[in-house]
């Protein structure tokens, strides 16, 4: 199977700090990859340069065959933690937006996405709650269809039925084993049951990695409590 | 519709209020000028109006220039807009796109409610026809878009490095304001056999006792400041995609 992401050797030094060191990951096309790591472990800055928001200090990075930049994004939906959104803009026209920049866009999809996820079309961005917001931007990513999902914490700091409406959207509408996701959290119980890859970040490096059924038989635990082991 | 309209449709709607709001305050002035304008002096009216309007095109370019990027940063809409599958190119050419309909509604606005005040002025002084105001218009136009993209690219060349990135971009915006008079002298003597527009006519001014310069106006400035913003439009653009981290 052709690999949707391969990572060699990537380093990433911010003024007076190296947020990634020698990162190493191969992952097939159509898995689901867990990102996990505390707070400033390098999630974030590993995701931005997926996307080509940031540059590589050392190493390479393919996404499909491709350096990241625009071809990538054609077929790559973000999903960061912070609120990216405009604000001044209503859910239709934010997906009406959207969807101009899509060959892939599915506007019966995003439709049904909204219903599931109690969002009224009418609504200002700006005026929504911080779980709404969440709930938009998976809606938008989920309705590129995308063959590159990258979640940063799509969980954190939200309401339990946010969170909870997210997860079900997620299993309900993603498609397994045609779109590859890279899911980054901190928050892994609710999660890990997705994961079909695994990898631990920590001060900018790989810690462990490998398949959660592997790593379960190896530690004997899960997933969630493999991390407060690691990161203990 | 191509990514660059569905760009510029965004920053137009972006814009709407800004474009409303000087509307209304153009109109505004006009109005209180046109209660004024029979208490003072014949013809201040027309030109008050006009000198405030010509230097409000060129203090909004520069505010616009430095404020299009750098609302999308405080906002941290930039993440949106760049995970979007658009170039940088697209980025900064709707927002150059979106300035030159904004000032250049602004410009014509002015244009028209300067020439309601000069007819109700009766002002036609030789040296000074309305044809001189609406010149003036067109190369106030012409030169905002130099006044819009340099502090634009200062923006982006200081966002392009982690350090000294203020430091970086005074740098360049001096060195432009330096480079840019000196390339458009080289480049007005290339084409010489453009024509020129003379705005004034300086030997019946001077017989008022006025001297005013320029006292012309060129298509080759027209080009040069034109062909020299889209240049370093296009430059940002670049730099937005391959150097500017988010």
């Amino acid at each position: 199977m052709k690999a949707a992401l391969e990572i060699k050797g990537l380093h990433k030094r911010f003024p007076g700090v190296w947020a990634l060191r020698g990162i190493d990951i191969t992952l097939d096309a159509g898995r689901v990859m867990g990102l996990v790591g505390p707070n400033g472990s390098g999630k974030t800055t590993l995701l931005s340069i997926l996307m080509g928001h940031k540059k590589p200090t050392k190493g390479e990075v393919r996404i499909f065959g491709m350096k990241p930049g625009k071809r990538v994004r054609e077929i790559t939906s973000y999903v960061p933690e912070i609120d990216h959104l405009y604000g001044w803009m209503t859910v239709k026209e934010m997906a009406d937006f959207t969807a101009g920049f899509y060959r892939s866009w599915n506007p019966s999809k995003f439709r049904e996405l909204l219903e599931f996820m109690d969002l009224n079309p009418s609504f200002k961005i700006g005026n929504l709650s911080r779980g709404m917001r969440a709930r938009l931007k998976l809606s938008l990513a989920l309705a590129a269809d995308p063959k590159l999902l990258l979640l940063d914490e799509p969980l954190s700091g939200i309401d339990p039925l946010s969170r909870d409406k997210i997860l079900e959207a997620f299993i309900k509408w993603f498609q397994f084993g045609e779109q590859t996701v890279i899911f980054s959290t901190h928050i892994v119980r609710e999660a890990e049951k997705l994961f079909d890859y695994v990898v631990f970040l920590g001060d900018g490096e790989i810690i462990l990695q490998g398949e959660p059924d592997e790593l379960r038989n190896r530690y004997g635990r899960s997933i969630e409590d493999i991390m407060k082991e690691v990161y203990r | 519709m191509s990514r660059f309209f569905l760009l510029l449709g965004k920053e137009l709607r972006e814009e709407r209020n800004w474009i409303l709001f000087s509307s209304i305050a153009l109109f505004l002035l006009f109005a209180l000028f046109l209660l004024r304008s029979g208490k003072w002096h014949k013809g201040s009216a027309t030109v008050i109006y006009f000198l405030i309007v010509s230097v409000s095109i060129f203090i909004l370019s520069i505010v616009r220039g430095f404020g299009l990027l750098k609302k999308e940063w405080d906002s941290r809409t930039i993440i949106y807009l760049r995970s979007l599958p658009a170039g940088g190119y697209e980025v900064a050419l709707s927002k150059f796109t979106s300035f030159v309909v904004q000032i250049g509604l602004f410009a014509a606005l002015g244009l028209i409610l300067n020439y309601g005040l000069f007819s109700l002025e009766s002002l036609d002084v030789s040296g000074l026809g309305f044809r001189s105001f609406f010149l003036v218009y067109v190369s106030a136009f012409f030169g905002s878009l130099v006044f819009f993209s340099v502090p634009f690219i200062a923006y982006v060349v200081g966002k392009s490095t982690a350090r000294l990135g203020k430091l970086l971009s005074i740098s360049v915006l001096l060195a432009l304001v330096y480079i840019i008079p000196k390339l458009h002298k080289f480049f007005v003597r290339l084409l010489p056999f453009l024509p020129k527009f003379q705005i004034f006519k300086p030997e019946e001014l001077a017989q008022r006792g006025l001297t005013i310069h320029p006292s012309s106006a060129d298509l080759a400035s027209y080009i040069f400041f034109t062909v020299i913003s889209l240049a370093l439009i296009l430059l940002s653009g670049f730099l937005l995609e391959k150097k500017v981290e988010i």
